[in-house]
């Protein structure tokens, strides 16, 4: 995350829409990088850094869709904008519920492709500081006690304090410290800062 | 007319020519003077006169030239006259000189040789019916020596036996004669006749009487009488009678039957009987005159006669007094019969029967002969009449076309099929060559139709016009005719009109192209995407390259290199989005196949190309196993394309539940034994439902949900109008593998590396 310049990743069997591409991309100011099949893509173990990545929907081998779920899986931060010869509306589907980017027809026109690429950085932004954010919550979340994270959890489903010693069978004052506690660890100024970072963290909450 | 006719009638026509050369053979020349005792009338002459004829006709020695001269002496019988008469005949004969005198009855004798020798001195004499004392006489006498005759003998016995033959209970004869000399002759004869029966028979003396008494007597005879007539030259009134008209007259008043010696009275009223017969003593005078002629002595040669008589009866009088003719001695002849119709006509009715009998065997034969014509004309008629309706009532248009090009017959289908008749082919032989349509006269005038020594019929296909202008297909079977002999009599040709047969050919063939295009267009259907997708992306390579260049020219410091890098770029996938465009219309096209050597390496890189990337066939590999420098194949590029898509859209199907690391074709192209190329096209899939296995080429026969069950029929269609042969097996190790050959070309082997 250290390149200022995003690199575009370019993965299309076909070498014309490759290179004409790429020839397009490097014209605007774009690193790019091609690839021939997703195989190679794979293959290459690319540290993720800014950019994008523009994938042929139809490849023989490992197809356009079946990398996508594999970078999904993978929890890459790397967008996706397909090209496609000939797409159809469930592919496309399939492609947005995906995360995809932008889902273009060839031949596409170059301001879509060059929107589609600053929206996907823009969003590859975006996506990194709210996970850097949440990493920073979690870190957090984790300097809690048990005792102190049972309390977060309550506080934070809007119970009051007398309600939360009462179910947990403690004093008022006890509830109180844990929460002055909590406030410390979490660094939240106020009680509504607690919450949105709880709401953050909710998909990360530990079950109970 | 029969031939032999031809021959006999100039044998008969130079035998008249001939004669007279026969005739012209030489003959002595002999002067006979005949001289008759009565008058010419005298009926006994005339048939004893007939006799002399008959005796010298006979002949063939002599030239006999008769002289005749009748003496009357009976009517003027005194000595001045017979002086006289042979003064007249001395006188009359002295210029020429008589060879033999034939004297008839004694009275001409005795004048004759009273005159002698003055007259006729030296000249033989046949004296013709004397008595029998008259020769007794002569042989006594001098002259006997230049005379020598026929004697009467004494008819009387066999008169009277003949009389009593017949009526043997007679009792009386009446005997009637005349006054003349030789009517007295007559009844000396008979008076002595007479005398061997005078015991038993009483005489009736009628003689010397008048005619009136004699007939008046004649008519009141006792019964058991008969008349025995001598002669009546003269009646005792002194009246001449032709004797025989006299016996008429004496007859008709009889009431008794009539007798009498000579057969000169045969007819006359007598009833006949062993008589003399004057006609046999002329014939025998005669004969004496010519052995007397060739030289014998008149005195050598006895006197003749005895066998001078005929036994003869007059059926009248037989009639008239109940003689049965069974009572008639053996032998007997039976005149004035009435002529049967039979016997009046006999010459006429023979010959009318033979005629008939000729015209009837004719007309026989002519009917028979007409009928067998008619009969073999008949079933000339109806043979013809069965092979005119064979050929009249075929459906083709037959023909038969003489060697100088006119027609011999003509089916009347010509008019169905070509519009124009019988006549007018007839009228007009070349009409055939002209409703024949131009472009295809090469076809016609390319076959062998006037061939003479052709055993093979040739048979051609041609188009004509027919009256209407209408279209139509004619195929043309045609064969030399030739007879026993081998002489060329033209040609026979059968004309099918096969209009209706090429239409739904060509409709055939119409409706396989039509489907062939259809299943085409559905798998091209279920290949949009890749259409699409092959069309896009040199599209989308040019609009890319087309920025590119923009860009790199825009800059404040224009990159020429990038932007002719991008210039190149656009031009080669324009050229690359081109092809594909001919590549799918090639595919889309209708149309009938056209066959071009083609490297059947390209084949499968054009339509792998095609397919590349359809959404189809995602996830499928293709590897391909493409022997280099196969032989060129004779094919339409199409046909083998949709061959290929066919194969490998069903190896597809094959694997579409196959897991995604085996969806996989091999498609291989290699050399096959016989000089061909086999191509085939394997799958790791379910493979072939052995159940399916022999239906498989079969048309609309389907596993698919969806399918029309024609893409492999298709392709077998096509595979077997390139030459080759199609096929489907199971892989021991899964999957199956459809695989088709295409026989080479006789041209070399592709270049390699194609």
């Amino acid at each position: 995350m250290t390149e200022t310049k995003p690199t575009i990743f370019i993965v299309d069997d076909d070498p014309s829409v490759r290179e004409s591409t790429k020839l397009m991309l490097e014209g605007v100011g774009f690193n790019v990088k091609t690839f021939a099949s997703a195989q190679d893509f794979i293959s290459a173990k690319l540290q993720e850094g800014l950019g994008c990545l523009i994938l042929d929907v139809r490849m023989p081998g490992i197809s356009g869709l079946d990398l996508q779920e594999k970078l999904v899986s993978a929890e890459s931060l790397l967008p996706v904008i397909f090209i496609t010869g000939h797409g159809t509306v469930p592919m496309s589907v399939r492609a947005m519920k995906a995360g995809a980017v932008d889902f273009l027809q060839k031949p596409f026109e170059e301001q879509d492709l060059l929107d589609a690429i600053n929206r996907a950085i823009t969003q590859q932004r975006e996506k990194k500081s709210k996970k850097d954010e949440e990493d920073e919550l979690q870190q957090r979340l984790k300097a809690l006690t048990s005792r102190e994270y049972e309390v977060f959890s309550l506080l934070v489903t809007g119970m009051a304090n007398k309600e939360i010693a009462y179910k947990l069978g403690t004093s008022e004052r006890t509830v109180k410290a844990h929460r002055a506690q909590i406030m410390e660890k979490m660094k939240a100024g106020s009680f509504a800062d607690l919450v949105r970072f709880a709401e953050k963290l909710k998909t990360h909450l530990p079950d109970h | 007319m029969k031939p032999i006719y031809w021959f006999v009638c100039p044998a008969l026509l130079l035998l008249l020519i001939f004669q007279p050369l026969y005739g012209a053979e030489p003959k002595e020349a002999k002067r006979v003077l005949v001289l008759y005792s009565e008058d010419k009338t005298h009926p006994a002459h005339e048939m004893t006169e007939q006799g002399i004829q008959e005796g010298f006709r006979s002949n063939p020695l002599f030239d006999v030239q008769l002289y005749t001269e009748y003496l009357d002496v009976s009517r003027f019988g005194d000595p001045p006259y017979a002086r006289a008469m042979a003064d007249l005949l001395r006188r009359k004969y002295s210029g020429m000189e008589i060879h033999v005198i034939i004297t008839v009855y004694p009275h001409a004798l005795d004048l004759l040789l009273a005159e002698r020798p003055a007259l006729f001195p030296g000249v033989p004499v046949i004296a013709a019916i004397i008595g029998r004392s008259n020769a007794e006489n002569l042989e006594r006498s001098p002259a006997r020596r230049f005379v020598t005759g026929t004697i009467l003998g004494n008819p009387v016995t066999a008169v009277m036996d003949a009389a009593l033959h017949v009526r043997p209970k007679t009792k009386h004869i009446a005997l009637v004669a005349g006054t003349a000399p030789n009517d007295s002759y007559v009844e000396q004869g008979f008076r002595f006749g007479f005398r061997a029966y005078a015991t038993k028979i009483g005489l009736i003396d009628l003689t010397k009487l008048s005619m009136e008494e004699t007939l008046s007597r004649v008519g009141s005879l006792p019964p058991d009488t008969f008349v025995m007539y001598a002669s009546i030259l003269r009646d005792g009134a002194g009246k001449s009678f032709v004797p025989r008209d006299a016996l008429s007259v004496i007859a008709r008043a009889s009431n008794a039957p009539v007798f009498s010696f000579s057969d000169s009275y045969l007819g006359f009223g007598i009833v006949g009987g062993r008589l003399v017969s004057l006609r046999k003593h002329g014939r025998e005078a005669a004969s004496l005159a010519l052995r007397v002629m060739r030289g014998e002595l008149p005195a050598s040669i006895p006197f003749g006669g005895e066998q001078a008589y005929v036994t003869v009866y007059d059926w009248r009088e037989l009639k008239r007094w109940g003689i049965s003719e069974k009572a008639l001695p053996p032998g007997s002849i039976v005149e004035f019969k009435p002529p049967s119709m039979w016997e009046q006509h006999k010459k006429k009715v023979l010959g009318g029967l033979f005629f008939i009998a000729i015209e009837t065997l004719l007309i026989i034969g002519l009917v028979v002969n007409l009928h067998k014509r008619r009969r073999a004309e008949a079933e000339i008629a109806a043979s013809a009449l069965r092979y005119r309706t064979v050929a009249d009532y075929t459906h083709d248009w037959e023909y038969w076309s003489a060697p100088d090009g006119a027609f011999n017959y003509i089916s009347p289908s010509c008019e169905r099929i070509t519009g124009y008749s019988v006549r007018d082919f007839m009228d007009d032989p070349s009409l055939f060559l002209k409703i024949i349509l131009p472009e295809d006269r090469g076809t016609w005038d390319g076959h062998d139709h006037d061939a003479r020594d052709r055993s093979k019929p040739q048979e051609i296909q041609f188009r004509i016009r027919t009256k209407g202008g209408e279209i139509r297909w004619i195929d043309h079977t045609c064969l030399p005719v030739n007879d026993a002999q081998g002489k060329f009599l033209g040609v026979r040709a059968s004309n099918r009109d096969i209009t209706a047969r090429k239409k739904a050919e060509f409709d055939a063939q119409q409706q396989r192209n039509e489907l062939a295009h259809v299943t085409r267009v559905t798998a091209m259907g279920e290949l949009t995407s890749s259409l699409a997708h092959e069309l896009n992306q040199p599209l989308a390579a040019i609009r890319n390259y087309a920025n590119a260049a923009q860009r790199f020219l825009s800059q404040s410091e224009p990159n020429l290199i990038k932007a002719r890098e991008a210039l190149e770029g656009i031009v080669r996938d324009d050229k690359r989005a081109a092809e594909v465009i001919n590549g799918v219309r090639g595919l889309l096209k209708k149309g009938e196949p056209r066959y071009r050597p083609v490297h059947m390496n390209n084949v499968i890189e054009e339509i792998l190309a095609f397919t590349r990337s359809d959404s189809l066939l995602e996830g499928l590999s293709i590897e391909t196993e493409l022997v280099p420098g196969l032989p060129i194949v004779l094919g339409d590029r199409v046909q083998l394309q949709q061959v290929l898509l066919n194969l490998m859209l069903n190896a597809l199907d094959a694997m579409n539940k196959a897991k995604p690391d085996l969806r996989k074709i091999v498609i291989k192209a290699e050399n096959e034994k016989d000089g061909g190329v086999r191509v085939s096209v394997r799958d790791f899939g379910a493979g072939i439902d052995e159940t399916h296995r022999e239906k498989l080429f079969e048309p609309f026969h389907t596993t698919k949900p969806g399918g029309m069950g024609m893409g492999l029929a298709i392709s077998a269609r096509i595979i077997l109008a390139h030459g080759g042969s199609i096929q489907g097996e199971n892989n021991p190790d899964g999957g199956a593998t459809f695989y088709f050959t295409v026989p080479a070309t006789t041209e070399s082997k592709g270049p390699p590396g194609t």
